[in-house]
């Protein structure tokens, strides 16, 4: 699905991943922790593709395409999508407008049959619905107003409309009180299947109690400098990055 | 001096205008012969100078059709030509009831009388350029007269027939004692190129007349136009204005309401999209004259290329005007680094019972939302379009006839699609 070698990448000449390497097969949840400043949010910025965030060196294979030679709109209609850390404001374009504007682009590139209004707003009430918003918010400008709870399942609420191959998700958790972050994690989990996999960005093992990752990583220096199972979660909740300076 | 380039149509004008009319086009001749080009020196045109003004060409091409280009609207369809006008398709057509229509060289004394009474009462163009040059051009002339408690449900729909590359028209609507009606005029589409318009449409809301007004300019970078809407409204009257400008080598309206009698209320609404190197010149002025009156004037622009956009909202506030509540905000966005806008909004107030705000914005496209609807697998140029048609379509919910909201939104977002696309040939 994703393989990631060497990746090296800087933000305003600031080298910030350093020789990151991570491989996602099909289906699998990936959780990524670290310090701040590790480089987490570059790595979702690198592989959406945001101006500024230029790759140095190294390769990133998406589903056999190389990644990095992609726009950002050719990377999200081959199945990548980004859930922000911090979703942006639009005023003036309805969230209705916006979803339809994507999933046709996403349909058309994907040779898939256009959907017809009526069948998109089936499905779009459906993830408003699986999120927990009201469809009201359908009607409001993409992100206008939003709380920062509502920002989050709008995020997700596009996610389950996009369908993507690999949801990479930027700090959803941040913000949200357990109510909400149980919908979004109830939300992941009823998109996990096996050909769709997950890239969880995180700063707390509290999200991995409802999203069980098959793997964790620790992201720090702009490197992995270690992997393993969930329990790895457990230990860094209970230890805090700093043990881990010896093996970076 | 702007009189001579305009000789040929003054000539033409007073050969074809009836007698009652003639004196009127004279002094308004003389007066151009006296009156300078305004260049950049001159404070209302100092953005947009008629410097390259070319004499119009009045040759007539015929077979010419402009009205087969205006839109669909299902609205009462007004052509008007030298030979008479046509309703829906016929000369003999009818209009509906409550509604009387005549063209200037088809009035009887009294008619003539009420005209010349009327003509330039309502208020003119700050510099007098405009208003002048209709004096001394008129081609076509109009008489709309609405009568007291009428109730028309269609829009009328103005379609001034133009033969050449020049048009001239002038119009009067006279809206009666709580009347509703609404009045779309369209200029620009199907247009001769170089055509050079000129318009001045007049409207006298009598007290408790309820009146929507659209004026469209759909021009090419070739056209010239130049345009006033001018209106009185006497008690307890409403007006409900829009103006939309695509965009033209200069498209000049300049909009002018009084409030002359208490317990009035407008809306004026405008956009404008001028992309290439387009000119799009707005001015309004508002004229608070009596207590108790209302406004709310919105007006939001696109620019893009290397077009340039002019937007002054003056809003007068007499020493009567007592109560009065004012509102103008205009907001620009530019779509490339070589557009431009002037925008001045300038309030002066007189009375100290009043509520005035104004504000005026200019910004950028916000490229952090362009990249966030290309993570969506929307292309940027659609992206653009989407944020471009978010920033002005609000403004549209502001048209109660719904073919018509329908029909100028969807010109802007293919406008849109130009502004951010850019102009590879520039």
């Amino acid at each position: 699905m994703l393989s990631i070698k060497e990746l090296r990448a800087s933000v305003e000449d600031k080298d910030i991943l350093q020789g990151l390497s991570l491989d996602v097969g099909p289906g699998e949840v990936h959780a990524i922790m670290g310090p701040n400043g590790a480089g987490k949010s570059t790595l979702g910025h690198v592989l959406s593709g945001r101006p500024g965030y230029e790759a140095v060196s190294g390769s990133v294979d998406f589903d056999g395409r190389d990644l990095l030679a992609m726009e950002t709109e050719e990377r999200a209609q081959a199945g990548l999508f980004l859930a922000f850390q911090y979703p942006v404001e639009i005023p003036g374009v309805s969230n209705m407008e916006f979803l339809k504007a994507g999933v046709d682009a996403v349909r058309e590139a994907n040779s898939l049959e256009a959907l017809d209004s009526v069948s998109f707003m089936k499905r779009a009430r459906e993830a408003c619905k699986a999120v927990n918003l009201s469809v009201d918010f359908l009607k409001r400008g993409v992100n206008e107003g939003f709380s920062g709870g509502e920002k989050k399942r709008n995020e997700l609420m596009q996610m389950m409309l996009l369908e993507p191959k690999l949801c990479i998700l930027d700090e959803t958790d941040s913000g949200l009180d357990i109510d909400a972050l149980q919908v979004v994690a109830a939300g992941v989990n009823a998109m996990r299947s096996a050909d769709r996999s997950f890239i969880v960005v995180t700063h707390y093992q509290r999200l991995l109690d409802y999203i069980e990752p098959d793997f964790v990583h620790v992201l720090a220096g702009g490197r992995i400098v270690r992997s393993g199972g969930k329990e790895l979660a457990v230990e860094l909740e209970s230890k805090g990055y700093a043990w881990l300076d010896g093996a970076a | 001096m702007i009189g001579p380039v305009f000789e040929s149509a003054i000539a033409a004008a007073r050969a074809g205008a009836p007698g009652w009319l003639r004196p009127k086009i004279d002094v308004a001749a003389m007066a151009l012969a006296a009156t300078p080009i305004p260049n950049r020196k001159s404070e209302h045109w100092k953005y947009a100078p008629l410097t390259g003004l070319v004499p119009p060409e009045l040759e007539a091409h015929n077979g010419h059709l402009d009205s087969a280009a205006a839109p669909d609207l299902g609205a009462c369809r007004i052509v008007v030509t030298r030979q008479g006008i046509q309703v829906n398709g016929s000369p003999s057509g009818e209009l509906p009831s409550g509604v009387e229509i005549r063209e200037f060289s088809d009035l009887d004394e009294s008619g003539a009388a009420r005209m010349l009474d009327l003509m330039g009462s309502a208020a003119r163009d700050r510099s007098g350029i405009i208003s002048t040059l209709s004096d001394a051009t008129l081609g076509l002339g109009l008489w709309i007269d609405i009568a007291d408690n009428a109730d028309i449900s269609a829009p009328l729909q103005l379609i001034w027939q133009q033969d050449s590359t020049w048009l001239s028209a002038r119009m009067l609507v006279t809206a009666g004692r709580n009347c509703r009606a609404s009045i779309i005029e369209h200029f620009g589409a199907g247009s001769l190129a170089n055509s050079q318009q000129h318009s001045v449409t007049e409207l006298f809301l009598a007290a408790g007349a309820n009146l929507d007004y659209c004026r469209a300019n759909t021009h090419d970078s070739s056209h010239t136009f130049f345009g006033g809407v001018f209106a009185k409204l006497s008690r307890d009257s409403t007006l409900n204005a829009f103006a939309y400008a695509a965009g033209a080598k200069l498209c000049r309206n300049e909009l002018g309401l009084v409030f002359a009698e208490t317990g009035a209320h407008a809306e004026l609404n405008g956009i404008y999209l001028p992309a290439g190197r387009e000119v799009v010149d707005f001015h309004t002025t508002l004229e608070h004259a009596a207590a108790h009156c209302t406004s709310e004037e919105t007006f939001r622009g696109i620019i893009g290329d290397k077009a340039n956009a002019v937007f002054n909202g003056r809003i007068h506030i007499h020493p009567d005007a007592q109560k009065t509540v004012a509102q103008l905000s205009n907001k620009n966005l530019l779509t490339s680094d070589q557009a431009q806008v002037n925008t001045k909004p300038e309030l002066e107030i007189y009375a100290n019972d009043v509520q005035c705000a104004h504000g005026a914005t200019v910004a950028q496209i916000n490229d952090e939302a362009i990249h966030y609807c290309r993570t969506r697998g929307i292309t940027e140029s659609v992206a653009a379009q989407l944020i471009g048609i978010g920033f002005v379509v609000s403004l549209f919910d502001r048209i109660a006839y719904e073919p018509l909201r329908e029909w100028l939104s969807d010109q802007a977002k293919q406008r849109c699609l130009t502004l951010v696309a850019g102009d590879d040939n520039e």
